[in-house]
């Protein structure tokens, strides 16, 4: 192994690495399927947060389903791997940011994020798994890339 | 034979860069293609109208409500939780979600079913559609739900009383 390099950043044994892929990038998969069949479901889902103005709604009910299809599966293939962890890295802080500004204004609505029909309501749950998606996600990001050769 | 070795692949982070840009184009075009043909097509502008249907009833502006309250047939219900420390429509019985049946006990005899209520809250709908919803399934039937708070029936021209109960604050 290369000291140096391995210096540069954090070395993750490969069966966690690929853990952490299947779990992060499979659950962003799975999130995306009922969204991308049902993107006015999901633009409705998305109003209950009373965030977005009539022009951005719609573009990002149809948009967001598709990068987290995408993000998820390279993190799972290891395709692009670095602009995946970022991509659903900034989706969960954006999540994360919305539930916690719903829950500021005492929203009683439904998550939206795996159906989008029903489905979690907003709560300080939805919040911690959130953030333990994120640290995955961070983690890497900031983990290099390790690749046995033979 | 050789022992397994491993590689560090180096990331530049103008790598990442190009990865998150180019993973971004492809679920542009794939959104793009799935938007295309689907049908119905989601129009690209929201009308936020329209999603105010869900709520099942008609919904009005504060402006549409103050002529009604003046003509005094409709009842209005204030579904705030701090309801009786705010100013509020003068007459309005308080009905919310926290307290719903105590607080439907207090009104029941003065409530016909078919009785047109126009319900309001802090101007969030989604905040008073769990007590339509529960109206509805106790049987009530002419309802509305106005856009706005107090303040905006305020600013249409209406009224506001001083709060109800200022002692029962919170």
């Amino acid at each position: 192994m290369n000291d140096s390099a391995a210096a540069r950043g954090i070395l993750l044994p490969d069966w966690l690495e690929l853990i952490v892929r299947f779990l992060v990038g499979g659950t962003f998969v799975y999130a995306s399927f009922d969204k991308i069949l049902h993107p006015a479901d999901f633009a409705l889902a998305i109003s209950h947060y009373r965030l977005l103005p009539g022009d951005l709604l719609h573009v990002f009910a149809l948009l967001v389903p598709w990068v987290e299809l995408v993000a998820g599966l390279g993190m799972i293939l290891g395709f692009a791997r670095r602009g995946a962890s970022a991509l659903v890295t900034a989706m969960l802080v954006m999540f994360v940011a919305a539930i916690v500004s719903a829950l500021a204004r005492d929203l009683d609505i439904s998550c939206g994020c795996f159906s989008t029909k029903g489905g979690h309501a907003v709560g300080l749950s939805l919040i911690f798994r959130d953030i333990a998606l994120l640290a995955g996600a961070v983690l890497l990001w900031v983990c290099r890339g390790v690749r046995r050769s033979f | 034979m050789n022992a397994p070795t491993r590689k560090i692949r180096h990331f530049p982070p103008s790598s990442a860069w190009r990865e998150t840009l180019m993973l971004l184009g492809i679920a542009v075009i794939l959104a793009a293609a799935s938007w295309l043909v689907r049908t119905p097509r989601l129009p690209l502008q929201a009308d936020l109208e329209l999603y105010q249907l869900e709520l099942g009833v008609p919904v009005i502006t504060a402006a549409q409500a103050v002529p009604l309250y003046e003509a005094g047939i409709h009842v209005f219900v204030d579904t705030r939780d701090d309801a009786f420390s705010r100013e509020t429509i003068p007459g309005c019985f308080v009905i919310r979600q926290s307290t719903f049946d105590a607080d439907l006990r207090e009104v029941f005899d003065f409530l016909a079913q078919d009785d047109p209520l126009i319900l309001y809250g802090d101007g969030n709908l989604v905040l008073v559609s769990p007590v339509l919803e529960r109206l509805k399934e106790r049987g009530y039937t002419e309802l509305q739900v106005m856009r706005g708070d107090p303040d905006s029936f305020r600013a249409a021209g209406g009224e506001l009383s001083p709060p109800l109960e200022p002692e029962a604050a919170p």
